[in-house]
């Protein structure tokens, strides 16, 4: 069974498990395996915006920060526009292919 | 030579009393009383009673599979155990019984240094308010494995790198043991929780240790961490809920 996947609002891999945000509005707590956010903790907790999480992340080179999930081989940096940070809603979910 | 028959033949017999005496006292103790823990933030004292005198046996430490350090008391059917020199604000593992038999497993974790009912330093002015007793945490069995209590397995390691030095965790299982441990004192004293009925997400909070959790919709454990914000708790959604109206055991 496969179960439909999510796309990070920060990175936009689009393999998180959960949506990041319930409709309750509470955070997923899934830490995104591509950039490390951790949703409900990294905002609501220590208060950084997506915008911000994206920008340090590039500013990293872009890594895939998971040490318990493998990086998917189609989902590389290249996809991510390193110049132009995409404006997110919290609740967006892309339908994409799933990783 | 009738001298030396006699006394190979109370020897024999010597031996043979000695056989059924130490029969008997294999013979297997048991449990008349589960352990209690009475703890401050660097003290706690373990209580527990057996059906016939045996001798007092406690092992402990801070991970669930290594109770490196040993304690020993006298002969007796009611026991008790002191530890001193804990660290605040961290969760012990341990093992009651004798040197021959391990009784039972518990678990109890120490306020934190500062907390109200820890705060005590010789400085403290005598107006201050006398200390309260703190309460006496229910005594949880050991931990399931990991696998039984972490909703993603894959995730885990991440949330122990990230979160695991906020309660001294030595690895991911002992990380995801501390935070099954967390869900059944929870339980056990009421701690606060909220049910997020639009997802199924529980979310749990100690004041007492600033720890926080949230559970999936089966009980297994989503991530568990010591927030730095104050206000966290009261900014988590889901509606108040009682233990015994949880959606699973
Ligand atoms: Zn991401």
């Amino acid at each position: 069974m496969k179960s439909k996947r999510h796309s990070c609002p920060v990175c936009d891999y689009p393999g998180l498990l959960e949506p990041p945000r319930s409709p309750s509005g509470g955070g997923s707590y899934e830490i995104c395996p591509s950039c490390g956010f951790q949703f409900g903790v990294d905002d609501d907790d220590k208060g950084i915006t997506y915008t911000a999480a994206r920008a340090t992340w590039i500013a990293k080179g872009s890594p895939w920060t998971s040490k318990g999930t493998p990086q998917p081989k189609d989902w590389t940096m290249k996809k991510v526009d390193q110049k132009a940070p995409k404006k997110k809603t919290v609740k967006k979910t892309v339908k994409k292919k799933k990783a | 030579m009738n001298a030396a028959f006699t006394l190979t033949r109370h020897l024999r017999l010597l031996l043979g009393a000695a056989i059924l005496f130490i029969a008997a006292s294999v013979q297997a103790v048991e449990l008349a009383e589960t352990p209690k823990v009475q703890v401050d933030s660097t003290t706690a004292t373990i209580f527990w009673k057996t059906d016939v005198d045996c001798g007092t046996r406690l092992n402990f430490g801070t991970s669930a599979d290594a109770l490196k350090q040993r304690r020993d008391g006298p002969v007796s059917s009611t026991h008790t155990v002191t530890l001193d020199s804990l660290s605040p604000g961290t969760t012990y593992y341990f093992s009651v019984g004798s040197a021959r038999q391990k009784l039972a497993t518990g678990t109890f974790t120490t306020p934190r240094t500062g907390s109200p009912s820890a705060a005590a330093t010789p400085s403290v002015p005598t107006k201050a308010a006398p200390r309260p007793l703190p309460p006496l945490p229910a005594v949880a069995p050991a931990p399931p494995p990991t696998r039984q209590t972490w909703g993603n397995p894959q995730s885990l390691v991440d949330h122990y790198e990230r979160h695991g030095p906020d309660f001294k965790s030595t690895n991911p299982d002992d990380y995801a043991a501390k935070a099954w441990t967390f869900l059944q004192q929870a339980k056990a004293n009421a701690w606060p929780m909220k049910l997020d009925d639009s997802d199924g997400t529980l979310r749990v909070w100690n004041g007492q240790s600033g720890s926080f959790a949230a559970y999936d919709r089966n009980g297994k454990t989503k991530t568990y961490f010591k927030p730095g914000s104050p206000t966290y708790w009261q900014r988590q959604p889901g509606r108040p809920i009682k233990p015994s109206q949880l959606p699973f055991k």
